[in-house]
């Protein structure tokens, strides 16, 4: 039996756990930190009740340029837990919370081109839509298609950014750039 | 390292004797923006060129030890800045330097030093020496000390949220709720409204903060008032209605806590807490009685017909119905729908409705459910082959597509039967679904595990790479593949197989150990103890160690960060997270084995040196002795094909990490290595104090310390969780009889107090080692581990009584063998045939022979009954 939550700090370990078992893109547990200690609402675990085990999760993201939206960082559950429909649970919840908390217009994500099952997850399910195709974006080789669901029309809120806090950007920019290098494969691990 | 920044303005606080000329004075600014974005080359460069000029500059040469420090040369660095300190006493730079060296050391103590010099030598106060104090001693949990930098802070520049935000935390952590409250108002109340107003979801995340300080303050009647008042505000409405209902509850509001819960799961109706919480809201208990489970089960149907889709509504009330018609019917229905959408994970789905216990007999009332759903599913499966229907009824409906629901209620019932250990009937499903879907991955994943459990060690790592090889893109498979590879002590093989998923042009294990790969560490080490490398196995335990500091000192940078981003409610749950780290399973598990490892080397001097490479211990057969040799071979022929790969390919790869202990030789001699075991111990017993494994352990390891009040300490709260441990038996026999032996070394005062102590804990009767295990042997003379370590602790008292041990275990293998996991009774085989991986001799080859034999009848696939192949 399981039961789909907001992920909390102490799930962390298990979502990278699961993350390693699952795809080839990894972070360190700090990137992790740095998702929950920014957007505390946004991501979220599967969680088997027998064991306690996280055996899928959604860890996301807002992007602050242009329109406020969310990203969709990583996500995947447990080749043992498929066809219960826990991705798309795990991903509604995280979409409605982008929209609700931060006011986000619509949700982007990056799938390999070649993965049929979260394709058709995110067009047929989901009914996200192909942005555009980005060349080459995994580290391997791969295309990517950049795929985006549209969330609101307009912000729930007034939003906007606040001046003068430039040592919190500066450290939230960096590692967004740390993180985007680790997507491209230049140089994946921080130093 | 952080974001932290050296202190600025070189120059403009500082005496002019040791002010630097303009150029150098610009070259030293410079030096330290390289130092605060990590261009440590570029900044060693730049204090070089002012030392040409002026090669007595105190503050140049602390900042090249830190530029030094920073590029693998730490002595050097530290002397270095030691110097130029000398030269300058009275630099607040160079202070601030030198604890931000320490800092990196992990010598907090030490850097809190260096800041509070530095903070001395000048009036004029610097902000960023206060701000690297402040997250010091977060880290350090001096709460106290933090409040009064946040506090000096404050009064410094009023107008900073992350001052105001880290005094509430600090207040907060301290349990001064009144003023962390006040500190949070006193804040929000400055801030503006209109153009200027803050972010939404800022000021809302500040609401939340306080209202969780006021409930945690225990006043739940204004912690409810707060929160109606901030409701138009709040952004987080999940946050805001989960407090609610919480809230409600905890105040006994009953029936509002309930409306909030229902709310709650219309919006996720799969969060197991809402219906935790809306049950207790209805005073319904589980465990109390029958009527009781029945109106919860109603209260379930009442919302089925409003969550169609929903997996909880209809499975929770599963696991209460009482075993009746109506639950027949309805785990009927629940199964066909599954069975006819081809859900594969059906089966995890109703584990929870399994006897808790897998050993309990036939007719346990635990197992009523299980045999429901075995007579469905075998119904089913017979009605299909027969009709293409589910049931045997006339009327009912014929399938479209009846092979496909064939075969997922033939890997249900695989897993079904595996799960009841009926290997034998596991494998004839799972093997008639793989004939007729050959390229389906679950189904032969399903095999591999299947043999696993039968001990067949090499067929499941067999099996699982077939399956890897049906799906070659997913990651999970190959994960998959490469534990059973660890499993089948094949650690090349498994590293290969990872590989193919880790990054490019670098060591697939070196990969993994940058990512913090968990599961693969464990694995291996387990791994190499049975090839007999501890060495190995030991590096991986402390590697393991090792990314749990690293998981600790991850918490440095949030310190100063959450409070600028506002997450203070986060912030707070990371911190106690923190705090107790190490109880996580994942560490528990690798500490337990790691510090048994340490006690059997401690016992076995011997195992310190290579071992011939065996796949288990004791004697080999002759089959066994060829088929290890050309496993030899195969690795050794391997293991040249790819140093000449390596050759290849780059040389110089500078992110290559050199190992200075490639064997784990160093960690295996270390001078003392129960010391080494306690370092692990004392995480054990300090973070999961009620796990009987940390007390036993303990106890094991003070025991041979001849720490004998640590080791008595252990005894009684392991007596307290669990009495009937086997461990902790064998570990207040062995106590009895050590002290028996030291005590008259002990001196007198101490042997007083500890003696009192040994009769307050183990009773008057203490000494009786012979009539504690009697009683030990009496109480669970069904239980294999039990009776083991009953002999164990028999032998290990009085050597003559090896026979009788033996014919114990031998007694209880008869009884209880057919119904045990492999592990059981491979562990007690493997003590008979060798005496390395206990600390008395069990050894007996007639008795292992004998073992043998049942082995084969119980286990008849497995490898070490002579099965596999």
């Amino acid at each position: 039996m399981v039961s789909i939550r907001q992920a909390r700090v102490e799930d962390l370990l298990g979502m990278q756990n699961c993350n390693l078992h699952n795809l080839p893109e990894n972070y360190q547990l700090k990137y992790y930190l740095y998702h929950i200690l920014t957007w505390p609402q946004l991501s979220y675990v599967a969680e088997e009740l027998k064991s306690n085990k996280i055996v899928g999760y959604v860890l996301a993201k807002m992007e602050e340029e242009g329109e406020p939206h969310g990203h969709i960082t990583s996500l995947s559950v447990m080749r043992t837990y498929r066809r219960l429909g826990l991705a798309e649970k795990l991903m509604r919840q995280s979409q409605q919370a982008m929209a609700q908390v931060f006011g986000g217009l619509y949700v982007s994500l990056h799938v390999r081109k070649s993965n049929k099952a979260a394709l058709s997850l995110y067009k047929d399910t989901l009914e996200f839509k192909v942005h555009e195709v980005e060349k080459k974006y995994y580290a391997d080789g791969e295309d990517a298609y950049a795929m985006r669901k549209q969330l609101q029309d307009k912000p729930a809120g007034t939003g906007g950014k606040k001046k003068g806090d430039k040592g919190a950007e500066r450290e939230a920019d960096g590692k967004e750039k740390e993180k985007e290098k680790r997507e491209e494969g230049i140089e994946a691990r921080e130093a | 390292m952080s974001v932290v920044t050296a202190s600025g303005k070189p120059g403009s606080a500082q005496k002019p004797v040791n002010a630097l000329p303009s150029k150098e004075g610009a070259l030293f600014k410079g030096a330290l923006k390289f130092f605060e974005f990590k261009q440590y080359k570029k900044g060693l460069k730049a204090v070089d060129q002012i030392l040409k000029k002026v090669p007595d500059h105190g503050e140049t040469l602390a900042l090249k030890g830190l530029f030094l420090a920073n590029l693998d040369k730490k002595e050097e660095g530290f002397e270095l800045v030691k110097k130029g300190l000398a030269k300058d006493l009275r630099s607040q730079t160079s202070w601030h330097i030198y604890g931000l060296l320490h800092r990196a050391e992990k010598n907090y103590e030490e850097a809190m030093k260096c800041y509070a010099n530095a903070l001395r030598i000048e009036k004029q106060d610097n902000m960023q020496i206060l701000r690297d104090l402040a997250l010091l001693q977060a880290h350090i949990r001096n709460f106290e000390g933090f409040s009064e930098t946040q506090t000096h802070l404050l009064t410094l520049k009023p107008a900073n949220r992350q001052f105001w935000l880290s005094l509430a935390a600090a207040y907060h952590l301290l349990q001064n709720y009144e003023l962390a409250e006040r500190v949070v108002t006193s804040y929000v109340d400055t801030l503006k409204s209109g153009p200027e107003a803050t972010p939404e979801f800022e000021l809302s995340e500040m609401l939340m903060y306080r209202n969780m300080i006021i409930e945690e303050s225990g006043d739940l009647e204004r912690a409810l008032k707060d929160l109606d008042g901030i409701k138009a505000k709040v952004v987080d409405k999940l946050a805001w209605s989960e407090a609610k209902a919480r809230i409600l509850f905890k105040a006994t509001r009953l029936d509002d806590a309930a409306d909030v819960y229902t709310e709650l799961l219309s919006i996720n109706p799969e969060a197991k807490a809402y219906w935790e919480g809306l049950e207790s809201s209805k005073g319904l208990q589980a465990d109390s009685s029958d009527e009781q489970r029945a109106q919860l089960v109603e209260l379930y149907q009442s919302f089925s017909a409003k969550l169609p889709r929903g997996h909880l509504v209809k499975l929770i009330p599963l696991t209460y119905a009482p075993v009746s018609d109506s639950f027949r019917s309805e785990l009927d229905r629940y199964l066909t729908i599954a069975f006819r959408k081809g859900v594969p994970s059906v089966f995890v789905s109703l584990r929870p409705l399994y006897a808790a216990k897998r050993t309990v007999s036939e007719d346990d009332p635990s197992r009523a459910k299980e045999k429901i759903i075995q007579e469905l599913v075998e119904g089913y499966r017979t009605n299909l082959k027969k009709s293409n229907k589910f049931s045997a009824e006339e009327q009912a409906e014929q399938l479209p597509d009846p092979s496909t629901a064939l075969l997922w209620v033939n890997y249900f019932l695989a897993l079904h039967y595996d799960h009841l250990r009926n290997l034998t009937k596991a494998l004839e499903h799972i093997d008639e679904a793989i004939a007729s879907s050959p390229t389906i991955v679950e189904l032969t994943m399903t095999k591999a595990r299947i043999y696993k459990h039968a001990g067949s060690y090499e067929t499941a790592s067999k099996t699982m790479s077939e399956a890897r090889s049906l799906d070659l893109q997913d990651r999970f498979i190959n994960s998959k593949a490469a534990k059973y590879f660890l499993r089948n002590d094949e650690v090349a093989e498994a590293a290969k197989t990872v590989g193919l998923f880790t990054k490019p042009d670098t060591d697939p294990v070196q990969d993994l150990i940058e990512m913090q790969c968990l599961w693969f560490a464990t694995e291996s080490a387990k791994s190499w103890i049975r090839q007999n490398k501890p060495g190995q196995a030991l590096k991986r335990f402390h590697q393991i160690e090792k990314h749990f500091t690293e998981f600790y000192d991850d918490q440095f940078d949030f310190h100063g960060y959450s409070a600028r981003k506002t997450t203070v409610r986060t912030y707070v749950e990371m911190l106690r997270w923190e705090d107790k780290l190490r109880n996580h399973k994942y560490f528990f598990d690798a500490a337990v084995v790691a510090v048994e490892l340490y006690l059997s080397l401690h016992e076995h001097p011997e195992l310190k040196k290579a071992l011939p490479e065996t796949n288990g211990i004791g004697e080999l057969s002759e089959a066994d002795k060829k088929k290890a040799a050309k496993k030899a071979r195969k690795q050794e022929l391997k293991a040249a094909e790819e140093k000449v790969e390596q050759k290849k390919g780059k040389n110089d790869d500078k992110k290559k990490v050199i190992d200075d202990d490639p064997d784990g030789e160093k960690l295996v001699n270390a001078p003392d290595l129960l010391l080494e075991a306690t370092k692990f111990v004392k995480s054990l017993q300090e973070l999961s104090p009620n796990r009987i494994e940390s007390q036993a352990l303990a106890a094991h390891v003070y025991i041979r310390r001849k720490k004998y009040i640590l080791a008595l300490r252990s005894i009684r709260k392991g007596l307290e969780i669990d009495p009937q441990d086997p461990s902790l038996l064998r570990a207040t026999i062995r106590f009895s009889k050590d002290f028996q032996t030291d005590r008259e070394t002990l001196n007198p005062v101490a042997r007083e107090l500890l003696l009192e102590e040994v009769e307050s804990v183990l009773g008057s009767n203490w000494g009786n080692s012979s009539a504690r295990i009697a009683s030990f042997l009496g109480n669970n003379s069904d239980s294999i581990p039990h009776v083991f370590a009953g002999a164990q602790a028999l032998v290990s008292v009085d050597p003559a009584s090896k026979a009788d041990a033996i014919a114990k275990i031998l007694s209880v293998l008869e009884r209880q063998g057919a119904r045990s996991s492999f592990e059981t009774v491979a562990s007690v085989y493997d003590a008979l045939r060798s005496p390395l991986r206990t600390d008395v001799d069990l050894t007996d080859s007639a008795a292992a022979q004998r073992v043998l034999e049942m082995g084969k009848g119980w286990f008849p696939l497995s490898g070490l009954f002579g099965g596999d192949n």
